[in-house]
């Protein structure tokens, strides 16, 4: 097993540490963007660049309420992204365990 | 959105460069760490706090009336003084729980809640209970000794196995379990030891609760 058998889409440190937090709620449950954003460290652009494609390969959904300064967008991972994250999780420990 | 990507593209060197599994393992591990501390009311050392206050309380409670021949029940100053722990440990969960469920939604808060008032209503009728105890005019031993030791953990307990068991959340149903197992106990001990071992029993059991907590947590993060 080489590294280049690991998920790319997850297989970036950012979108790495929204996938693993994300995990961690119960499957179902969702996380505004401002607490991602706190918990991640990352500005409001790069973290909206990294949603976007792991939404577009389907890991997460994203879901907008509101408007103005009222709106509020929370941030859900999955069953795929759940499922992408397991499968990144074995092969990575596959990949260390070879080392 | 960046439509024209596949999932097996390789990663753009502006995402992250070079980027090898040790380090993935690593990110993986304080990413999956932080959160759980962030989101988890749970902690191993929340348990441990919460047992070693349950064990001062009900060890108060249990020196106030250890010499007691005939048994009378607790010093209002002793019922005072836990009463004032109670309100303290409400006061602190409430904000631990505003804390870890800031900005989450879904269905485990509505479990939450449901969950609440299922144990609110549970401590309602052991003082319901209790109230009826003494109106059949049940002994002092019974009425302010060993039903209020016991009642709550066997009622409360057996509403908190229900709701995991419904779940599936087997390490909170076995928990449960063993609180219903000491209240069972401390039924069949006298008035003045009833409160000794459910104290013990509760601190023994959060012990056992976080150290299952750290060991599953501690599991979930090792890939090597």
């Amino acid at each position: 097993m080489t590294a280049d058998e690991l998920d790319p889409l997850i297989h970036v440190p950012a979108r790495l540490r929204i996938v693993a937090t994300l995990a961690v709620l119960p499957s179902g449950d969702a996380l505004t963007f401002s607490r991602l954003q706190d918990m991640i460290g990352l500005t409001a652009g790069n973290l909206i660049t990294h949603l976007r494609k792991l939404e577009d390969a389907g890991y997460i959904s994203t879901e907008k309420t509101g408007n103005g300064v009222a709106s509020r967008t929370t941030v859900e991972l999955t069953r795929q992204g759940r499922a992408a994250l397991e499968a990144y999780t074995s092969a990575l420990r596959g990949l260390l365990t070879g080392l | 959105m960046d439509g024209n990507r596949t999932a097996r593209q390789p990663a753009v060197p502006d995402e992250g460069g070079e980027f090898d599994p040790k380090q993935a393992a690593r990110i993986l591990q304080e990413a999956t760490s932080q959160a759980q501390r962030s989101f988890d009311l749970k902690r191993p050392l929340i348990w441990v706090m919460g047992g070693a206050a349950t064990f001062l309380a009900y060890g108060a409670l249990w020196f106030s009336v250890r010499d007691q021949h005939p048994y009378k029940g607790p010093s209002l100053a002793v019922i005072t003084g836990v009463y004032v722990v109670v309100v303290i440990a409400i006061a602190l969960s409430a904000k631990m729980l505003q804390r870890a469920t800031k900005g989450v939604s879904g269905p485990s808060r509505a479990l939450m809640a449901g969950e609440g008032a299922a144990v609110v209503v549970a401590y309602i009728a052991t003082a319901v209970i209790q109230g009826a105890l003494h109106y059949a005019g049940a002994s002092h031993a019974i009425v302010y000794g060993v039903f209020p030791a016991a009642g709550p953990l066997v009622i409360v307990g057996c509403t908190v196995a229900g709701s995991a068991g419904s779940r599936q959340d087997w390490q909170m149903f076995g928990g449960a379990l063993a609180v219903v197992s000491v209240g069972i106990a401390a039924l069949f001990v006298s008035a003045s030891a009833s409160w000794a071992v459910v104290g013990i029993g509760l601190f023994a059991i959060s012990l056992v609760g976080a150290i299952a907590k750290a060991w599953v947590q501690h599991r979930k993060l090792v890939l090597t």
